[in-house]
């Protein structure tokens, strides 16, 4: 069990350190159209889809890694105050009731949400039109990396559990 | 079941999910999931078809680009160092004066606010910086922490800010724009933060214990040095809120554009204060990740929550009741912005603005209220909700930072005076609404 959580550990702190760096690109554009606007008043056609579109990879990469550090936030002042074994028992049953299921329906949703546009080789709706079915598959990647840092998360609780 | 059942269950259920200690984001959801399902009999598969291409519409929303941008701008900056050099100075130019080093923490907080958006930054550097200084030289603890606290909070108010980014990313009204918003929000922040000035400066003349003067010898210097030193410091912040602000009202730039030319800025004024290195800018690129994505999956959460919601009919449940009581409509806006401060001591700003505004905005709409005023006062309101305790988030962080003498009873009783303050502010911008509408009508026009 501990070489499933730690591999997937180790996948996303590595898909996290690289996501983090998409900033650099995602502003770069930015500026770039700004500067071709009004230094070359030359506006581009793909700038704007450009930026949604890597902005989206950042969030959507960046969720299970954000998780992986607890940043999500949380209410969790009732939750801290119990003693260990409690709180692990507490946090089992919440991920088997709350999180397991809903995420493991997002990421099935999602990746079925990805298939059908590579299904049609979906093309976005503009003058540049990039192909949305990687965009589409990201976003399934990113749900199911968060759905598999909770499944890391639920057996680190079940070994502090067992301790 | 009734759409009245429903809507108290569905609510009455989140309430409940909260206090399990779960992220937020994933309880709103599974919340969701649980009452979309008994509306819609159970078809799982077209239920989350929806959440889906909710969350593809959040993948595309060109307003939110900017909230990873403002969020790097901010962790650039808050590593750079800029906010140390303005307390230096206004330490020396402001310290002559009874509660000066105070007034002196909430002009950098204001200034600081100006070019960031999110409020951890603000707070921490200030605790950091000033909870040390403000100890050695005699002020009364509670005070400190208020005015650390409070005014390190403007950041989420004062524009550019992500609370704004937010909130016109949600609504997508043409009036509710992010450039009509950040408009809108200059006045109210510096009227907030002229009142805490004033209630320190009042505060300390009466009782000079709370606030003293820094001893003459730390502050042995010529008006000419002076003026410099405030120039020297004043200057690089400001030119970097005029090419993000002055872009976006000048209509030049949209708040995206302005958020990445920001960046920019920032980045140059890291290089000239020689913190620009690769572990800064990693350390950096990491935190807004962090952040950026904290935001975001609470913004899928909770889209995919108030569809479910609407969908059910619980807006329509919400404002027949609000709108079926026989009152002035005034007492309808006290009602929901008691709902948003009572929500705001227990639950994140962004949780409660992608769960209040959907219900809200179409209320306020059907009174006629102007739409920027009426989302003002909610942001007005929420910035209020990181200083409420049981679970005010600004407290935390500055308690975190602060040397070990702040208690956290100190915390809670300095914070009082100053949430009271707030309410007033709030209340003045309900009294007179040109305080919001001035400006985004000089600088857009009168819609």
């Amino acid at each position: 069990m501990s070489i499933i959580e730690n591999s997937i550990n180790n996948l996303n702190e590595r898909v996290g350190k690289l996501t983090g760096y998409l900033i650099i690109p995602l502003f770069l554009v930015v500026v770039c159209e700004v500067f071709m606007r009004y230094a070359l008043n030359a506006p581009t056609v793909w700038a704007f889809e450009a930026t949604t579109l890597l902005y989206g990879c950042h969030f959507a990469l960046g969720f299970a890694y954000t998780y992986k550090y607890d940043g999500h936030v949380a209410i969790d002042v009732f939750e801290s105050r119990l003693d260990t074994r409690p709180r692990a028992i507490l946090r089992i049953i919440v991920s088997l009731v709350l999180f397991i299921p809903t995420m493991g329906m997002m990421a099935m949703a999602g990746i079925r949400y990805a298939a059908n546009s590579w299904g049609n080789w979906e093309l976005a709706s503009s003058s540049w039109a990039p192909p949305l079915y990687p965009f589409k598959t990201i976003m399934a990647i990113g749900f199911v990396l968060l759905l598999l840092q909770g499944i890391a998360k639920l057996i680190c609780d079940f070994r502090s559990l067992k301790n | 079941m009734s759409p009245e059942i429903m809507t108290i269950l569905m609510f009455a259920t989140l309430m409940l999910m909260i206090a399990l200690g779960h992220p937020l984001a994933i309880t709103l959801a599974a919340v969701a999931t649980l009452y979309g399902l008994i509306d819609n009999g159970g078809n799982i598969l077209p239920l989350f078809d929806l959440f889906l291409n909710n969350s593809w519409g959040i993948f595309l929303n060109y307003v939110l680009v900017a909230i990873p941008l403002f969020i790097f701008m901010a962790q650039i900056l808050d590593r750079s160092k800029v906010s140390e050099g303005l307390f230096d100075a206004l330490y020396i130019v402001l310290g002559g004066l009874r509660g000066g080093l105070g007034m002196a923490v909430i002009v950098v907080s204001t200034v600081f606010a100006a070019t960031t958006g999110i409020i951890g930054a603000s707070v921490v550097a200030m605790g950091l910086m000033a909870g040390p200084a403000l100890l050695r030289r005699g002020y009364e603890r509670g005070l400190s922490a208020g005015i650390i606290c409070s005014s390190g909070t403007l950041g989420i108010l004062i524009p550019p800010s992500i609370m704004l980014v937010v909130y016109g990313g949600l609504t997508g009204l043409k009036e509710t724009s992010v450039g009509n918003l950040f408009a809108g929000a200059i006045l109210p922040g510096i009227l907030l933060s002229g009142m805490y000035l004033a209630y320190v400066a009042i505060r300390c003349t009466i009782n000079p214990k709370l606030g003293p003067v820094i001893p003459i010898e730390d502050r042995t210097y010529s008006l000419g040095q002076k003026a410099m030193m405030t120039l020297k410091s004043f200057v690089p912040p400001f030119g970097l809120i005029l090419t993000v602000m002055g872009t976006i009202l000048a209509g030049i730039a949209t708040p995206t554009e302005a958020a990445a030319l920001g960046c920019l800025g920032a980045l140059i004024l890291a290089a000239f204060n020689k913190k620009l290195t690769w572990q800064m800018f990693r350390l950096a690129a990491d935190s807004t990740l962090k952040t950026t994505c904290m935001i975001m999956l609470l913004f899928i959460g909770g889209k995919v929550f108030s569809v479910v919601f609407l969908s059910m009919g619980g807006g329509d449940v919400v404002a027949d009741l609000l709108l079926g009581m026989d009152v002035n409509e005034y007492v309808i806006l006290a009602i929901m912005m008691l709902v948003v401060f009572i929500m705001g001591m227990f639950i994140d700003w962004a949780a409660i603005l992608l769960v209040v505004v959907p219900i809200f905005t179409p209320i306020a709409m059907d009174l006629d209220f102007n739409p920027l005023w009426f989302a003002m006062l909610v942001c007005i309101n929420l910035q209020t909700s990181f200083l409420t305790p049981p679970f005010g988030y600004a407290l935390f962080y500055f308690k975190g930072v602060a040397p070990p003498e702040y208690s956290m009873g100190d915390i809670y009783r300095g914070i009082i005076p100053f949430v009271l303050i707030q309410i007033v502010g709030l209340a003045a911008i309900i009294a007179f609404p040109q305080i919001v509408t001035w400006l985004p009508d000089i600088f857009f026009g009168r819609r």
